[in-house]
């Protein structure tokens, strides 16, 4: 318990929707509904959903970029949620966001040395004669060269935009670090050497992740531990390779069938999913996936299921599970010939 | 030293100068072969495989801005059988899109033109083929839409918002089949909205596109593309904007649409595993050239290039272990003033003497596979046989 | 071996890089503006019209307000200033010089009060600019700051400032100016004064376009990453307004003050012709234009109204030309 470096227990967080001329509220949009997990110490959360599914929004309401509805954080213990404006700039260096966008995260008119090093001075990280060379130093551990060090960011390409980035999370010596889909607007090759950038500073400095991703495969390789977001609920946590090896919930099965392999031998017979995302201002009744679910029941129309544990830190929240011992065995080995992996050998 | 640096900026004056002389002349030529009346004799051609639907061969297409000519493709050749898809995959810059666009004749005049080469299109319904980039406009438009169709990387940007759907899927019909009545239109429409698995067609028929959701639309847009039974549909990164869910909705709608309506796909992407899954032949491009080409098995299994390797190695895949991930170190030279080397020289790993030497040619490893790269360069009889 | 020319291959890289000439943001917007060669004219125009109007008067020995008298027998010309030292004999000997034809001592020669035209040209110019420049500072400090906190805050400040934005936008404009000119002349203020009274109410009526503009702006960039990231860093509120925010503003500020120049002075202009405006005895070009409202000058002596018509046409022209240059320098997205 005292080693989880971040516990988010119940968040909520939903937008109002104005309409008429006094712009009186008529509905809630249910952005993030509930959701609850923690971090351990130098591991890495994957946040896994598809657009709309709230997973950005935990992370911005978690850096209080947006007020939280409900719910409490703790950082090391600390309730985030709870803190004035003072308190919050005071740990604000422990908890750093890398965005998706490089192109618009930076500030256009300040060159590279300031960007990195303005929330430096800031916080007074390093004393004054030793400023200098701490900047560099980030820079040569994000693999910028140092007489980029007056450059400004229209002279640089996307991956190394988001290195800047990267550096400018890390002089601030965060304890964990909130990437929101840092290498999905960036081409292949250059994709990859983000992600190893990434991990290599994880083992250097004990960096503890929050990756929240759409890509499954990069989230599979870089995470420790994964949770799946469906219309701003968790559906699914569990350890990487337990995740990935033995899917529980009918929507993490059919996202990890539905994403290509690169294998032109290989022709899965996916679970494709029927429609589209309902509306998160007016999500189902019962089971928010039963509009789409191919197991899907009576009761799932009825009622929501709980999130609960099924050993090993598998966390689901399906009916299939809930219901019986008996029936759990059964759908276990369901869920076991549905394995994509066993798939692909056919 | 100061007079160095003056010196330096002087020359790099004079350049710009040449380079917008250079510019002006290219694009009054343009304008000038723009009016010219274009004789049929001018663009009828021969193929050199009849069962090829489509043929690049040395495709040059440049944009000549300010800064100096870009060449986005710099003499691309593959082939697009009848009936087979053709992925073709780089990253971004590589010149991909432009080679699609080339096609169309969308290039943006007069700064993007196609410099040279030929893209030889089997029009079977003339019992001709013809070089597309020497096409005049009038003509190219009863291709376009008909018998080559496009569709777009956006389905939010692709539909115009003020218009239902019905109106804009029954457009291209009715321009293409002036003597359809309304009813039949009509009903052609929602035919075409059935086969790519929109259920409520009727009702959709007069809705808006912001009505619809993201995967609906370019399910819109597909059909679009379908209405006029063309002979080449080229897919511009289709399933890029959409969600993984989505993307294999669309993506099975495209291989079962395939079977059914006997056309090729060029199919243009970055994401290999959407490449394997739906493609018959393979192109890599990298800077405006292809670096490897040949069937999707041969690309997968048996890479050749090295930028091909680094591609597949550099992607997590499902499932599957690995230890640390490959990437490819540097990035994508400056696309003004490119090497006369390899352009992959900077990148590469196994980078020899040779390769500061020319640009190495063509090398048919099978029939269908080919790459270019020094590596696999017979020193002996091989190279100028190779091509 | 393969390590070797990798290595060789990264060093080629860094020197190539490291040779690179390094531009801050501004030293690329002055490069994309001085490319521009309309930008260029127009800002050459301007500065010819400035030197014109402040520094021209020093070079000439008449006066704003001169009238010239001719010797109605030889034709000798004398200055007003003379003219009241000579006795009363002499006085009847002399008329006043009226619409005289272009020659060398009146180089555009004189208006219908016997003036001369080249001199009054350089005042009412330095009256027009004066104008125009100091109704842009006076909108854009009440602009820039009622936008600005508009658009940082938000919320009820942002609804009041913007609601009070549009009751300005509704205020007639014409009709007000009637009224005060017609009030100030009841009132009999003094002509120096009632200039900066016409400036005031203009700046004043003006602000309301700027701060819609600039609450645009700040709002569309504090939904940008980098000022989230501010945001997330712990930045603090002065800095992240002043090092973040302002300098991202300042660019589409420069370029609407530009703007602004040219139609403040075309306002000017039109409130001086219809007489609402300056009034005589100063100049400027409006009321040297409102000569033509006799059909006699119109017609017969182009010399009095078509020179201030040119001044204004170019002056305004240029302040168009140098804004449409700055906006494409600022944003080159924008260029086509």
């Amino acid at each position: 318990m005292t080693d989880n470096i971040l516990e988010v227990q119940n968040l909520v967080k939903h937008y109002p929707i104005k309409a008429g001329v006094f712009q009186h509220v008529v509905g809630h949009v249910r952005a993030v509904d509930g959701v609850s997990f923690s971090i351990r110490k130098g591991q890495t959360f994957g946040l896994v959903g598809e657009s709309g599914c709230g997973k950005t929004t935990v992370g911005r309401t978690l850096l209080r970029l947006t007020e939280p509805t409900g719910g409490q954080a703790f950082l090391d213990g600390q309730d985030i949620f709870s803190m004035n404006r003072s308190q919050l700039r005071a740990i604000r260096p422990k908890l750093q966001m890398i965005f998706q966008d490089p192109y618009s995260s930076l500030n256009p008119r300040m060159p590279v040395g300031e960007l990195i090093g303005e929330a430096v001075r800031q916080h007074h990280i390093v004393p004054k004669d030793q400023y200098q060379n701490y900047i560099l130093q980030i820079m040569d551990a994000c693999g910028l060269r140092r007489y980029y060090i007056d450059r400004y960011p229209h002279e640089f390409s996307g991956g190394q935009r988001q290195r800047i980035c990267i550096a400018r999370a890390l002089a601030l010596g965060p304890d964990l670090i909130i990437a929101d889909e840092p290498v999905s607007a960036l081409d292949v090759s250059i994709q990859a050497q983000i992600i190893n950038l990434l991990q290599d500073l994880q083992a250097e400095r004990k960096l503890t992740y929050l990756f929240i991703s759409h890509d499954l495969s990069v989230v599979e390789y870089i995470s420790d531990e994964v949770g799946v977001m469906y219309l701003g609920s968790l559906v699914e946590k569990a350890p990487t390779a337990d995740l990935y090896q033995h899917p529980m919930h009918p929507y993490t099965r059919a996202l990890l069938s539905a994403v290509p392999i690169p294998d032109p031998d290989i022709r899965m017979n996916r679970t494709v999913l029927e429609g589209d995302l309902p509306s998160p201002a007016n999500p189902p009744k019962g089971c928010k996936f039963h509009t789409r679910c191919p197991n899907c029941m009576e009761i799932c129309k009825e009622k929501a299921p709980d999130f609960l544990d099924y050993g090993n830190g598998h966390w689901t929240a399906c009916h299939l599970y809930s219901q019986a011992g008996e029936n759990r065995a059964d759908t276990t080995d369901h869920s076991e010939t549905d394995d994509p992996s066993e798939n692909n050998l056919s | 030293m100061s007079e160095n640096t003056a010196n330096t900026k002087n020359t790099k004056k004079e350049r710009l100068k040449q380079i917008k002389r250079f510019n002006a002349k290219v694009y009054r030529q343009y304008t000038k072969d723009k009016k010219r009346k274009i004789p049929v004799s001018d663009y009828i051609t021969e193929m050199r495989d009849a069962d090829n639907l489509l043929e690049f061969d040395n495709l040059q297409a440049y944009f000549y801005t300010d800064a100096g000519t870009v060449k986005a493709v710099d003499g691309v050749s593959f082939d697009i059988p009848k009936g087979k898809t053709v992925g073709v995959v780089g990253e971004s810059g590589c010149g991909k899109s432009v080679t699609s666009l080339s096609v169309m004749r969308l290039l943006q005049g007069p700064q993007g033109q196609i410099a040279g080469g030929q893209i030889r299109y089997n029009q079977e319904s003339m019992q001709r083929a013809v070089d597309l980039t020497k096409m005049p406009m009038d003509a190219m438009q009863k291709i376009r839409g008909k018998e080559i169709a496009m569709i777009f990387q956006e389905p939010m940007t692709s539909l115009n918002p003020v218009f239902t759907i019905g109106d804009q899927l029954s457009e291209s019909i009715k321009l293409h089949f002036p003597k359809m009545s309304k009813q039949e239109v009509k009903a052609r429409c929602i035919e075409m909205m059935k086969l790519v698995g929109i259920a409520r067609a009727e009702g959709i028929f007069d809705n808006y596109p912001h009505e619809l959701s993201g995967g609906m639309r370019q399910r819109i847009v597909i059909a679009m593309a379908l209405s006029c039974d063309p002979r080449l549909i080229i897919a511009d990164e289709p399933t890029t904007a959409l969600d993984v869910t989505i993307q294999a909705q669309i993506l099975d709608l495209l291989r079962e649409l395939k079977d059914k309506i006997n056309a090729s796909i060029m199919l243009i992407t970055h994401d290999l595993g959407v490449v394997a899954e739906m493609a018959d032949y393979v192109v890599i491009m990298y800077a405006g050239k292809v670096v490897e080409q040949g069937t999707a098995k041969e690309i997968f299994h048996d890479p050749r290039h090295p930028y091909t390797i680094g591609l597949l190695k550099s992607r997590p895949v499902l499932n599957e272990d690995v230890g640390r991930l490959y990437s490819i170190p540097g990035t994508v030279p400056n696309p003004i003033e490119m090497p006369s080397y390899c352009y992959f020289k900077n990148r590469c790993e196994k980078c020899m003497e040779c390769c500061s030497g020319e640009y190495p040619a063509t090398i048919d490893v099978t029939p269908t596979h080919k790459v270019n790269c020094w590596l696999y360069a017979q020193p002996s009889a091989g190279s100028e046989a190779g091509r | 071996m393969a390590q070797d020319i990798q290595n060789t291959n990264a060093a080629e890289q860094d020197a190539f890089e490291q040779s690179q000439v390094i531009l801050t943001p501004t030293q690329l917007v002055l490069k994309r503006f001085f490319r521009n060669k309309l930008a260029i004219v127009g800002l050459v125009i301007l500065l010819v019209m400035a030197l014109f109007c402040f520094i021209g008067p020093f070079l000439t020995s008449y006066g704003e307000y001169e009238i010239f008298y001719k010797h109605k027998e030889t034709g000798a010309e004398v200055m007003s200033s003379t003219y009241s030292t000579l006795s009363a004999e002499e006085r009847a000997m002399y008329e006043m010089n009226l619409k005289a034809p272009i020659s060398k001592n009146h180089i555009l020669g004189t208006d219908g009060d016997g003036r001369d035209v080249f001199t009054r040209l350089m005042y009412g110019g330095r009256i027009s600019l004066q104008v125009g420049f100091c109704v842009v500072i006076i909108e854009l400090i009440l602009g820039v700051t009622m936008g600005g906190i508009a658009g940082y805050y938000g919320g009820k400040v942002d609804m009041i400032i913007m609601r009070l934005v549009e009751i300005f936008y509704c205020i007639p404009f014409l009709p007000l100016m009637l009224i005060v000119s017609s009030v100030t002349s009841a009132m009999k203020v003094a002509p120096e004064q009632k200039i900066y009274l016409l400036m005031l109410i203009m700046g004043v009526l003006n602000w309301a376009g700027v701060a819609r503009l600039v609450r645009g702006q700040i709002l569309s960039l504090r939904e940008m990453d980098y000022m989230q990231a501010a945001e997330s860093m712990g930045i603090s509120v002065f800095r992240k307004i002043f090092k973040h925010l302002i300098p991202n503003v300042v660019p589409i500020i420069i370029v609407m003050a530009t703007m602004d120049l040219g139609s403040v002075i075309l306002t000017e202009s039109t409130l001086s012709y219809l007489g609402i405006g300056l009034s005589f005895p100063y100049a400027s070009w409006g009321n040297m234009i409102n000569a033509v409202n006799s059909s006699v000058i119109m017609k017969n002596f182009l010399n009095i109204w078509i020179p201030p018509g040119i001044c204004i046409l170019l002056t305004v022209m240029a302040f168009n030309f140098v804004g449409d240059g700055l906006r494409d320098a600022f944003d080159p997205r924008m260029k086509r």
